[in-house]
């Protein structure tokens, strides 16, 4: 008994010795922090009249690991044809943003815990005589980065964003202002005959298409339509456009619902799949709602079934061939 | 047992009216405040005709209101015209402390983070990055931006070029995964990062110009429609990898070099 009740004393008394000496040695600093944050809506979209306010809820989820935030507005300016953007240092244009949260202010970090969310009430005021127009404003969550160690380090300040695309209007009517900047099909073999550009497919190959519209008007406009097919035997195939933003004084590639090549180096509206044979047309029906002008664009391919026709040859020459050969082997063997 | 279905026919009057009032329910107000909601989340609705699906009706409640313009001063959408979602916009970074440890002369250091992006269909993002200052110790002594190989494969800000000597010195990424610009053709790709405080523009990292991959390739063998877009809402995750590159010359005074990059991701317009 003595025995069991010493042994058990020494294993206390160990068991204390470790544990201190663990807690007393300071833990390494863990720095690795991942960032993980979450934004909707992922778009506002507003037509208003001077002198109004309204009142956007952005709900912003933290994923990651505990961050400090700090939320702003900063103005954005379309970039390219792809709907890229650039997002400004600051805020530009007569529209007022405030938060009417009482514990949360703009451009001061504020604690987000992991899986937390947090609602930012963005208040947006158009002045009375603020100027018609677009203005695009990008609301952003900025997670900050941690201090920095005594290491040679990149660190990483993460922001995710939701734009925010303002139509100032006394009346709700709005510039539709637009023109078909550019319709092209990329063929593999193309080339000039006088001043039309012919275009040559394989029958089996993809028709990779690209349609941008250039927006010339002060007000963002929404393509709504179809690109037709046209066969040369009178048939007629749709592929609806999707109804994307094309921002003031700039253009987009719209897409239509053939989906693009997914390993395509050069960016595409979509591409037109199918045993093509002939001639066919390609022509846009677009326009941007009720009463607005109609986008009227064609492009023309020819389709030959090369690959087709390359088969039938060489099996034609492979069959006269053997045809040669057996009837030379049966002269053959009829000679005496 | 007539009093119980009387007071069995008013209880139901009372469900039918408070029900059909909530469904109605959609901007709420406050002396202080009113949130409007946009045809995300009241309306936004595809109908298609039942008979042999011919036809497809998009609609968005908040759009179809000339009416509410004038008599309200505003109206407000939220979401995609094109696409019916409630999944928000991700993006995450997996380490936002690269550690690239103790930097020798002509041997290269290189450290990746993933970066993923997730959004439930209305797939168009871009992600931006760029560095606040080049590499600097606590001297301000700065690691230059790469130029990658040099002569002809010298890379810039947004055109990335082959980096494989150890005697080409600086500090740059490269890139790998889903919707990564298509001038890192392969791993030994490199970029020097756009140096924002010399005001030079983010440069794009990842990017989607699909709005949606819930879409049917037409079939083959003759050409007919694809369908419209279903706008089914599904998450779709798309990750790639940047690998940091920093890799200096025995000039290079000693000392913690540092900077930040910044990541800003923001869904299309």
């Amino acid at each position: 008994m003595k025995k069991i009740l010493q042994k058990t004393k020494q294993f206390l008394v160990s068991v204390s010795v470790l544990s201190v000496m663990f807690l007393s040695i300071p833990a390494g600093t863990a720095l690795a922090q991942q960032v993980t944050m979450s934004v909707s809506p992922p778009l506002v979209q507003t037509l208003i009249k001077p002198g109004k306010t309204i009142l956007i809820a952005y709900t912003f989820q933290n994923l990651g690991d505990p961050v400090p935030v700090k939320i702003h507005v900063r103005s954005f300016i379309p970039h390219n044809a792809l709907g890229e953007q650039y997002i400004k240092d600051s805020i530009e244009g007569p529209v007022r943003f405030t938060l009417d949260n009482t514990d949360l202010v703009f451009d001061e970090p504020f604690l987000m815990k992991s899986g937390s969310s947090r609602q930012a009430l963005l208040r947006i005021r158009i002045p009375e005589g603020a100027p018609e127009g677009d203005y695009y404003y990008t609301i952003l969550a900025e997670a900050q980065p941690p201090a920095a160690a005594d290491a040679s380090v990149s660190q990483a300040r993460t922001s995710i964003g939701s734009n925010i695309l303002i139509t100032v209007s006394e009346t709700g009517r709005t510039e539709v202002k637009a023109h078909v900047s550019e319709f092209t099909i990329r063929a593999p073999l193309s080339f000039r005959i006088g001043n039309t550009l012919y275009r040559i497919f394989d029958s089996a190959d993809p028709v990779p298409v690209t349609l941008t519209i250039a927006n010339d008007g002060r007000n963002l406009v929404q393509p709504q339509g179809a690109l037709v097919l046209h066969g040369m035997l009178g048939d007629k195939t749709s592929f609806p456009v999707v109804s994307q933003n094309i921002l003031a004084y700039s253009e987009r590639m719209i897409r239509f619902s053939s989906p693009a090549a997914g390993n395509s180096v050069i960016p595409q509206s979509g591409t037109l799949r199918g045993f093509f044979v002939g001639s066919y047309t390609l022509s846009t029906n677009i326009t941007f709602g009720e009463g607005t002008p109609q986008l009227i664009s064609s492009v023309s391919f020819i389709a030959i079934p090369f690959r087709y026709l390359l088969g039938i040859a060489a099996a034609a020459i492979i069959a006269m061939l053997l045809i040669l050969k057996m009837k030379k082997r049966g002269s053959d063997e009829d000679e005496p | 047992m007539k009093p119980r279905v009387l007071s069995s026919v008013i209880l139901a009057g009372i469900v039918l009216f408070v029900g059909i009032s909530a469904v109605h329910a959609v901007n709420m107000d406050s002396g202080k405040y009113k949130i409007q909601f946009g045809n995300l989340n009241i309306g936004g609705a595809k109908m298609t005709d039942p008979a042999d699906s011919t036809y497809n009706l998009t609609s968005t409640l908040g759009q179809t209101a000339a009416g509410q313009f004038q008599s309200n001063g505003f109206i407000v959408k939220a979401g995609f015209q094109y696409i019916y979602t409630t999944i928000p916009f991700t993006f995450s970074v997996s380490n936002t402390h690269v550690d690239l440890g103790s930097v020798m002369p002509n041997s290269p250091v290189t450290s990746p983070i993933t970066l993923t992006v997730s959004f439930g269909g209305a797939g168009q993002y871009v992600v931006t990055a760029g560095e606040e200052g080049p590499m600097k110790n606590f001297s301000g002594f700065p690691v230059t931006d790469t130029a990658c190989n040099g002569g002809i494969d010298t890379c810039t800000e947004t055109l990335a070029k082959p980096w494989t000597s150890s005697a080409a010195y600086g500090f740059g990424y490269s890139m790998t995964g889903t919707d990564v610009p298509a001038d890192f053709a392969d791993a030994t790709y490199f970029r020097p990062f756009a140096d924002l405080l010399a005001a030079e523009p983010p440069a794009t990292v990842m990017q989607s110009t699909n709005v949606t991959e819930d879409t049917t390739p037409t079939p083959n063998p003759s050409p007919t429609a694809a369908p419209v877009l279903t706008g089914t809402p599904r998450q779709m995750t798309h990750q790639s990898t940047l690998t940091f590159r920093m890799n200096v010359s025995p000039l290079q005074a000693t000392g913690n070099y540092q900077t930040v990059i910044h990541f800003v991701a923001t869904p299309s317009f």
